[in-house]
């Protein structure tokens, strides 16, 4: 946790950017039939909104002004089916609308899940895996509104206004412009929201970011805190960002409350005027009653889209920061491919002067030379950081050597495809990894083998016991195999790498976790099954390693010594120091002794 | 909305202020009530011909509608500014309690899950504890007014234009019955997608070398869709809501204008009457709309609220005290027996120890053996179970935590500091500590040819984390911040692991003098540090396995001797074969 808060993402102050919006318009192509039904919707939906201000209109200027009542039922009936239309039209669109944005959200999951998986090592390396969580989840989730809230609103309040401005102007002229005459204070009244507005909140989500670094920064150093008595001060401190963070939030309220209180005098204005001049022309006989009405209600419609004005531009926001960090995990270049085809070979393995460093800076491996010949059992010991890992995760392709070349059946790994070279080994780590789901799908992913391999395969690996508690092949492992004792996973690990029976196996401390009885039942599995192969065994307990035909003693990223176990143990070097070492820290001689005389 | 009953302790202190929001927001309505009036005397005065009347009407509409936004401003900000209050008062509890946890607690819950508490579930308190009420308040008010102007009006009118608004609130209620339902399983299958994920970066090795890539997201993809599916189910609910709450208002309308019509063509009305009449219907219209979505709001209040229980639910800690005088007594230690366990995980079985005030204790082992679990415990950030720990004869378990730490100077085994500048961090202690102290303890921990070398001296800026600074540096820093803050108790786990062998040295041979007459325990891997001390203990696996001086305990076979023996083989291979 050294590196920072990893489960806080900076916020970006970073307005609506149209790159962007673009690049997410274009996503909307695959289901562009059903956002052009929505958006062909649009104009339906004002034209019944608007028709109904007319109707009262003509409810009131032909029947109740004049007293006349014939026609009337009829007048009243085309209302309600005016509001049945609104009311099935706004449901289908709002319906179209929200389908679309769910679909798109399901299509960048899908998309970043697939980028996630095809990313080079390094970059997991950098990522702690919160924030890559977050990207697909809640990241998603911010934008589904954007779709809805953002493109189809946007325009939907643009057609209404149109309409209602032209319908306004069709019933009268004059009084549209009066009605109108509080558009200009309205539109710079918008202009000083959009600019102070975006200042007030960038202010305020720089001064949330520090304050929620303060409180990641005192978790991680909670002990801290409490060892040198510092809660008070804490707190002290705390209150002092909160206060600054407190006031930056009520220059946004005062903008949001002036915004709504200005639009609302606005509109009563409005109203105001048309009562003033629509009455003037009724006393004068220019107009109706009903158009007078009818222009109320227009006024009032003009004014709905600007009400929840900043509530929408802060849903903007923030779907604006998080489709900028969505896209930025798509555009992460992939694992590079080779070209190469991989020719069948009995899997022999070759290192000639490869050299490595993680940051560019430290090296790791330091011309390392190594040979595993096709079906020989191969030992890499050495101490902690030797680079043992490292050689392993070159040869499955995880990272390129920064100097020399691996060879496997004589060909460059670098000029194939990673996945061809991985599917010539298997790999046990040291962490037993297994996914939540059955068994059958986690020891054959692909489902090449049948009921009778899998089984002869779990037994090979003294799992039946394990399989028959789970309830066969189609029993749960739990999320990480919980369910299990970890031998029995990392049991399971062995025998998902034996499934797909490669040339090479891999075993990285792969009996690290186990008890000498379970070690025992590897020791059997890998001698049933893995005679024909080459093996690369990585010892933490070097007795695993003493029956190997040939032991590479690393140190500090090079190999000191080469050879069998009786031979590196009479030239009483670096392994036959290591030797002496493991029986201080307590491994029973007697049992190590067996182990070499076998 | 029972589960708004939560919210009441925190509107509480601000009471007066809502109180005044109240009443602005009384006032808007009411003048509210007035423009519809103005709209019938308007139009009642062009019926009668009177011009002069209709401009009066129009200037005192056009008024009230100025003073409504004055009024309507004032109860806005009284309802938001009482809302962000309550979000730092929340936050601020949230803090203190944290602050108030044992370290357990920090081992039982992920720093994201934390911190996501001081996230997000503020905002949604923070959303409904504003919007959510003022809403709520306004529709109340809005409601009252608004069917009181109607009935006067027209009383049986009324009742026919409201007919609409009962039948809106069982479909609500229903439709939100499904909603609840709905969203339930739409969280349910998100969360099975963020577990893909999780489980996607987290076992990305073992997908890479096993070429799981096409598997995986496969999987992925039908897990996808069966959250897409239930998406799609939820959108076409929620799709019903908007027209339902569109739609009531104009519905109330029509009802009004074809039964009111009739009045007003039989004379049983004004049309300046049955105008007003709509004006106040219309006023509905918007509250309303607004309702559904405030009963979104209270659902995510309250379960951001459930989160918050486990920190908010516990007790009020005592107020903190300030920075105090340490104290410098050092404390003689007897453990008698002492087991210990992370949960179900035991690390220490019987240990068993007497030292006396003012002695210097070495405590030896590997990797694992329990070394730092002890000091953990010595320092009382675990708790130990009575009648294990005495410090000067009194349990340890029953000293209040943090007056026992006034006496301990710590150096926990990978400190952290503060982002800041290294002044802070060495004074973290002290805070009002003076240039004479800063100076004195970074040459004991012998940091002041570097920070010479800093272009801002004690000013630089260690970064979040102290990520500006080496590793040994921040390792000084921590032991230079102990030092300044000084106490009878030393708990050095293992203070000199990122300095090469020689700074260590120095630095040890440097503070050696400043620790006489304090009790010390120095946990190392390394037992050649230890050779000064008075007293080492071994630990094997969680056991004491020997205990005595150095130089009894090099002359003994035993584990001791092992770890000397280990550690010169180490050295070696460390020397280039």
């Amino acid at each position: 946790m050294r590196h920072g808060h990893p489960e806080l993402d900076t916020v970006s102050g970073r307005h609506l950017d149209w790159r962007l919006f673009r690049r997410f318009v274009a996503m909307v192509r695959p289901y562009r039939g059903q956002a052009v039904i929505a958006l062909g919707l649009l104009p339906f939906i004002a034209g019944v909104k608007l028709a109904q201000p007319y109707l009262i209109k003509l409810l009131i200027d032909n029947h109740i002004v004049p007293g006349t009542l014939d026609g009337f039922a009829g007048l009243a009936l085309l209302f309600l089916l005016a509001l049945l239309g609104e009311s099935l039209l706004l449901f289908a669109q709002g319906y179209l609308v929200q389908a679309v944005g769910q679909r798109i959200m399901a299509d960048l999951r899908r998309q970043g899940f697939r980028r996630l998986l095809r990313l080079p090592t390094a970059f997991f390396d950098r990522h702690p895996s919160g924030r890559l969580v977050t990207r697909l989840t809640s990241d998603v989730e911010n934008v589904g509104e954007l779709f809805g809230a953002g493109v189809i609103a946007s325009v939907g309040d643009i057609v209404t206004l149109i309409g209602i401005v032209t319908a306004m102007f069709w019933l009268s002229p004059n009084l549209t412009l009066v009605a109108l005459a509080v558009v200009p204070p309205l539109l710079i009244i918008l202009y000083l929201f959009r600019r102070n507005m975006r200042d007030a909140m960038r202010q305020v989500r720089a001064r949330l970011a520090g304050l929620n670094a303060f409180i990641a920064e005192r978790i991680a150093g909670i002990g801290e805190v409490r060892l040198f008595g510092q809660q008070r001060r804490t707190l002290d401190e705390f209150e002092t960002l909160q206060n600054d963070y407190r006031d930056s939030t009520f220059r946004t309220i005062e903008w949001d409350a002036a915004l709504y209180s200005l639009v609302e005098v606005l509109s009563a204005l409005a109203i105001a005027a048309i009562l003033w001049q629509g009455g003037g022309e009724v006393l004068t006989g220019i107009a109706g009653f009903g158009t007078l009405v009818a222009f109320i209600e227009y006024v009032q419609k003009f004014f709905i889209p600007l009400r929840d004005l900043s509530a929408k531009y802060s849903v903007l926001q923030a779907s604006n920061a998080s489709l900028e960090r969505i896209f930025e995990l798509l555009d992460e270049p992939e694992e590079t491919v080779g070209s190469e085809t991989y020719p069948q070979g009995p899997g022999e393995v070759r290192f000639a002067g490869v050299s490595f460093s993680y940051d560019g800076k430290t090296p790791v491996l330091k011309g390392l030379d190594l040979h595993i010949g096709p079906g020989e059992r191969v030992a890499l010991v050495g101490a902690t950081g030797s680079g043992k890992s490292t050689l392993t995760r070159l040869l499955l392709r995880f990272y390129r050597p920064s100097a020399g070349h691996i060879f496997i059946d004589g060909i460059d790994i670098d000029e194939l495809d990673p996945a061809e070279v991985r599917r010539r080994i298997g790999w046990v780590s040291q962490e037993p990894f297994l996914f939540a789901g059955t068994l059958r799908a986690n020891l054959d992913p692909a489902g090449i083998l049948d009921d009778a391999a899998l089984r002869a395969l779990l037994a090979d690996c003294g799992l039946e016991e394990v399989a028959e508690r789970l309830g066969g092949l189609e029993g749960m492992l739990s999320e990480r195999g919980r369910n299990l004792s970890s031998g029995e996973r990392q049991l399971l690990c062995l025998a998902r790498a034996l499934a797909s029976d490669p040339a090479l196996l891999i075993l990285d401390e792969a009996t690290s976790r186990l008890d000498s009885l379970s070690e025992e039942r590897v020791e059997a599995a890998l001698n049933r099954a893995g005679r024909a192969r080459s093996i690369l065994l990585i010892a933490h307990r070097l007795r695993t390693a003493a029956g190997a035909d040939r032991i590479y003693v690393l140190h500090r990223g090079s190999v000191a010594e080469v050879g069998g176990h009786r031979e590196l143990l009479a030239q009483g070097g670096l392994y036959a120091r290591l030797w002496r070492l493991q029986e201080l820290n307590g491994e029973p001689e007697e049992t190590a002794g067996d182990e070499v005389q076998r | 909305m029972k589960s708004l009953r939560f919210l009441i302790p925190y509107l509480r202190p601000y009471q007066r202020l809502l109180l005044a929001g109240v009443v602005w927001l009384v006032l808007t309505n009411a003048l509210a009530m007035v423009i519809p009036w103005m709209l019938k005397g308007g139009i009642e005065a062009v019926e009668a011909g009177d011009y002069r009347g209709l401009i009066r009407f129009a200037l005192l509409l056009a008024l009230a509608a100025v003073l409504r936004g004055g009024t309507r401003q004032l109860s806005r900000l009284r309802f938001l500014r009482t809302a962000r209050r309550i979000e730092v008062d929340l936050r601020r509890d949230l803090l203190t309690r944290l602050l108030a946890q044992d370290a357990p607690f920090f081992d039982r819950h992920r720093t994201g899950d934390l911190l996501s508490r001081f996230s997000n579930d503020l905002t949604n308190i923070r959303m409904l504890a504003g919007f959510g009420v003022l809403t709520l308040a306004n529709a109340v008010l809005v409601y009252l007014f608004s069917v009181i102007m109607l009935l006067s009006l027209a009383p049986g009118l009324t009742l026919i234009a409201l007919l609409p608004y009962p039948f809106m609130l069982i479909v609500v209620k229903v439709v939100s019955r499904h909603l609840l339902h709905h969203s339930t399983r739409v969280q349910e299958s998100l969360g099975r997608v963020s577990e893909a994920v999780e489980e996607g970066v987290s076992g990305q090795a073992v997908i890479r070398a096993g070429n799981l890539a096409e598997d995986r997201c496969r999987r992925f993809a039908d897990l996808n869709d069966n959250y897409l599916e239930r998406n799609l189910v939820l959108a076409r609910l929620r799709a019903l809501v908007l027209p339902v709450m569109t739609v009531i208002g104009p519905l109330a309308t029509l009802l009004a204008l074809y039964f009111g019509g009739a009045r007003v063509v039989a004379g049983a009305l004004s049309l300046g009457e049955l105008i007003a009449f709509n004006a106040y219907l219309v006023q509905l219209a918007w509250p309303t709309l607004l309702l559904g979505w405030v009963l979104t709001l209270t659902q995510r209040a309250a379960a951001s609220m459930e989160r918050l229980d486990p920190l908010l639910g516990t007790a009020e800690p005592p107020p903190f005290t300030g920075t105090v005088a340490r104290d410098l007594r050092a404390p003689g230690m007897r453990a008698d027996g002492l087991d210990f366990a992370y949960g179900e995980r035991p690390v220490l079985h019987g240990l068993t120890f007497d030292i006396p005030p003012g002695t210097l204790v070495g405590v030896a082992g590997g990797t694992g053996s329990g070394k730092s679990t002890l000091l953990k415990l010595l320092s009382r950030l675990y708790r130990p179970e009575a009648g294990m720990v005495f410090v000067d004869g009194e349990d340890l378990a029953d000293l209040d935590g943090a007056a026992y730490r006034r006496r301990l100077a710590a150096v926990p085994q990978e400190g952290r500091l503060f982002s800041g500048t290294l002044r802070e961090n060495l004074l973290y202690g002290v805070p009002d500590g003076d240039d004479g102290l800063l100076q004195q303890i970074a040459e004991a921990v012998c940091l002041e040819e570097e920070v010479v070398n800093f272009a801002e001296g004690y000013a630089t800026r260690v970064g979040e984390g102290g990520l500006a600074l080496s590793g040994g540096q921040r390792q000084r820093v921590c032991l230079g911040r102990a030092l300044a803050a000084d106490g009878g108790l030393w708990l050095l786990d293992d203070p000199f692991s990122h300095l090469d062998a020689g700074t260590a040295r120095e630095v040890w041979t440097r503070l050696r003098p400043r620790l006489a007459g304090r009790t010390v325990f120095l946990a190392s891997g390394r037992v050649s540090q230890l050779q000064g001390m008075d007293r080492v203990l071994v630990l094997k696996d969680g056991c004491i396995c020997q205990q005595g001086t150095p130089a009894e305990l090099a002359a003994t076979e035993g584990c001791y001797a092992r770890l000397a023996e280990r550690e010169r083989l180490l050295a070696e291979l460390e020397e280039p074969a």
